[in-house]
């Protein structure tokens, strides 16, 4: 089997990328793909606890980089979905516990046994994004729609470019169509006119998800979750379906309509810059 | 020193370091070990020089060009700045943060000298030259060795380049953009330039957009003056992204009476 592995990044911390990465990895594997997450972020693990295979590691990425365990024992089966398998980071090492050769290695034996590997990498561009990029065959970088993050992003896109890889896709996250309305927050295109990539998806920002990740329950087993359904669509692009934005996603316009209505923002209309 | 013992690597002492120019045909790693054995023989001599590098057409990455500071600094000399006809190498060479340009001064003895490099062999009317005719005059390194750059340039990377920069795409906040002549941005500036950095206040900045968190021309720093400061300022920290439509069109900014100046550039 000659899988992908895709590198989920951001720069910036606290964008959605763990969330991100746990999301995806379900969705795809919902699609019948094997799918194995691997988390990068070694010494701030999460991912397992997103997912709620935390009591359930027994080895984890350095135990297998450093020949203590073979791949396949450190791999966890997640019960809901047989496709799906984490690699857990370690808890009790830093970053550079593993290294970007390793690092390389492990994705290539992994690519052979899954259709997909998600690497969810940690924040920052120090080691641990050098070891998270080091395996990867495309990059999607994770942003929120806040001057800050899209700045770190600008600088990640950079630092793909670098190593070689294509262009990376956007996952424009927690965006809140009534603040774009009221041009209080960057609206996709402006995310986009900045960082000049392709946008693979938007994420609406939903509450639920708080709730999903605290209870180790990816938002996209609940259908009736904004953003999980944004997450599935995203999934779909991924396995290289057509799949348009969603409405929300498209036009903020129905939201202000409905802002309108019944908040009386009329005076917002005359400040929108949109041409 | 400069002997010809070998012709695949030349060095001649010029004004303010040395003058390394490595032939372009020659597989790298092998020119490295012949830099290394011609410097070896008097390493005390060369020690503590400012190298520029002539690499004539050869197209090297930033790895290889690692490899070459590297060799350098075995002997404790430091490289420079890269003269390369490659835009690539000359890219490179930016993103270490090194001084490159193209060789802007062909019909110079210097010209001559890498030309003798470049065919493969020595020109001993060229090797006689030493190094005051290195340093060619401001205009022809502008007028001969722009630097195109097609590509976003991210926050994070620096453009550095003796001569004009001329840049298709967006020059993005936290970019540093550094030019000894003009800088033309066909796109949006959202990001800190610096042209004429070499003391020209005559070099403008022009752009499709611009937006810039810092402009600096030779000297003068800062803001031009802004009729709606306001607007600008939004523009400045890039809040919302694109300009308000009545601003967009291109902009071109100078130096006018000890001011950096912005207005609509007429093409």
């Amino acid at each position: 089997m000659a899988g992908r592995v895709i590198t989920i990044t951001s720069g910036k911390g606290g964008v959605g990328k763990t969330t991100t990465t746990a999301n995806l990895g379900t969705a795809i594997a919902m699609h019948g793909k094997k799918v194995a997450v691997l988390d990068a972020d070694i010494g701030l693990r999460n991912l397992d606890v997103v997912m709620g295979l935390e009591n359930r590691i027994v080895y984890d990425i350095v135990d297998v980089v450093e020949g203590r365990c073979r791949p396949r024992q450190a791999l966890i089966k997640d019960k809901r979905l047989p496709e799906l398998a984490l690699l857990p980071a370690a808890q009790t090492r830093d970053k550079n516990a593993v290294s970007p050769e390793q690092m390389q290695q492990l994705c290539n034996y992994l690519k052979s046994e899954f259709d997909y590997v998600l690497v969810d990498s940690p924040a920052g561009i120090e080691q641990g994004f050098r070891n998270a990029i080091a395996g990867a065959d495309d990059v999607i970088i994770v942003t929120t729609p806040e001057v800050s993050a899209v700045r770190d992003a600008d600088r990640i896109i950079g630092l793909v470019e670098a190593y070689g890889l294509h262009l990376p896709r956007l996952i424009l996250n927690r965006i809140k169509p009534h603040m774009v309305a009221r041009g209080d927050m960057m609206s996709q295109e402006d995310v986009i006119d900045i960082l000049a990539i392709d946008l693979l998806g938007i994420v609406p920002d939903d509450e639920a998800i708080i709730t999903s990740t605290n209870r180790g329950e990816p938002a996209v087993y609940d259908k009736s979750s904004r953003a999980g359904l944004a997450y599935n669509n995203i999934a779909r692009r991924i396995l290289g379906e057509q799949v348009p934005l969603m409405d929300l996603e498209e036009r903020p316009g129905l939201m202000v309509r409905l802002g309108n209505l019944f908040g009386g923002g009329s005076s917002n209309r005359s400040r929108s810059r949109r041409v | 020193m400069a002997t010809t013992q070998s012709e695949a690597v030349i060095i001649k002492g010029v004004r303010g370091g040395l003058l390394v120019l490595l032939d372009e045909h020659m597989l790298w790693n092998e020119l490295l070990a012949e830099f290394d054995q011609r410097v070896q023989a008097s390493q005390s001599f060369f020690s503590g020089a400012k190298v520029t590098a002539n690499l004539g057409g050869r197209a090297l990455g930033k790895d290889e060009l690692t490899a070459l500071i590297e060799a350098l600094g075995r002997y404790q000399m430091t490289l420079d700045t890269v003269v390369s006809t490659a835009d690539d190498t000359r890219h490179a060479a930016s993103m270490l943060e090194l001084k490159s340009r193209a060789p802007s001064f062909a019909g110079g003895a210097a010209g001559r000298l890498a030309g003798a490099v470049l065919r493969g062999k020595s020109d001993d009317e060229a090797n006689k030259r030493t190094a005051e005719v290195i340093s060619p005059p401001t205009e022809e390194i502008t007028g001969g060795g722009a630097m195109f750059v097609r590509r976003t340039v991210r926050s994070g990377q620096r453009l550095r380049h003796d001569g004009d920069i001329c840049i298709v795409g967006d020059v993005n906040a936290g970019a540093e953009v550094v030019a000894g002549g003009d800088v033309v941005v066909w796109g949006s500036l959202r990001g800190m330039v610096h042209a004429g950095a070499s003391g020209n206040d005559k070099a403008v900045i022009c752009a499709l957009i611009l937006a810039p968190t810092i402009l600096r021309i030779a000297e003068v720093a800062g803001r031009g003056p802004s009729p709606e400061p306001y607007k600008r300022r939004v523009r400045i920290l890039g809040l919302g992204g694109k300009p308000e439509a009545e601003h967009a069109y291109p902009e071109i900014a100078r130096v006018v009476d000890g001011g950096i100046v912005v207005e609509r550039w007429k093409l």
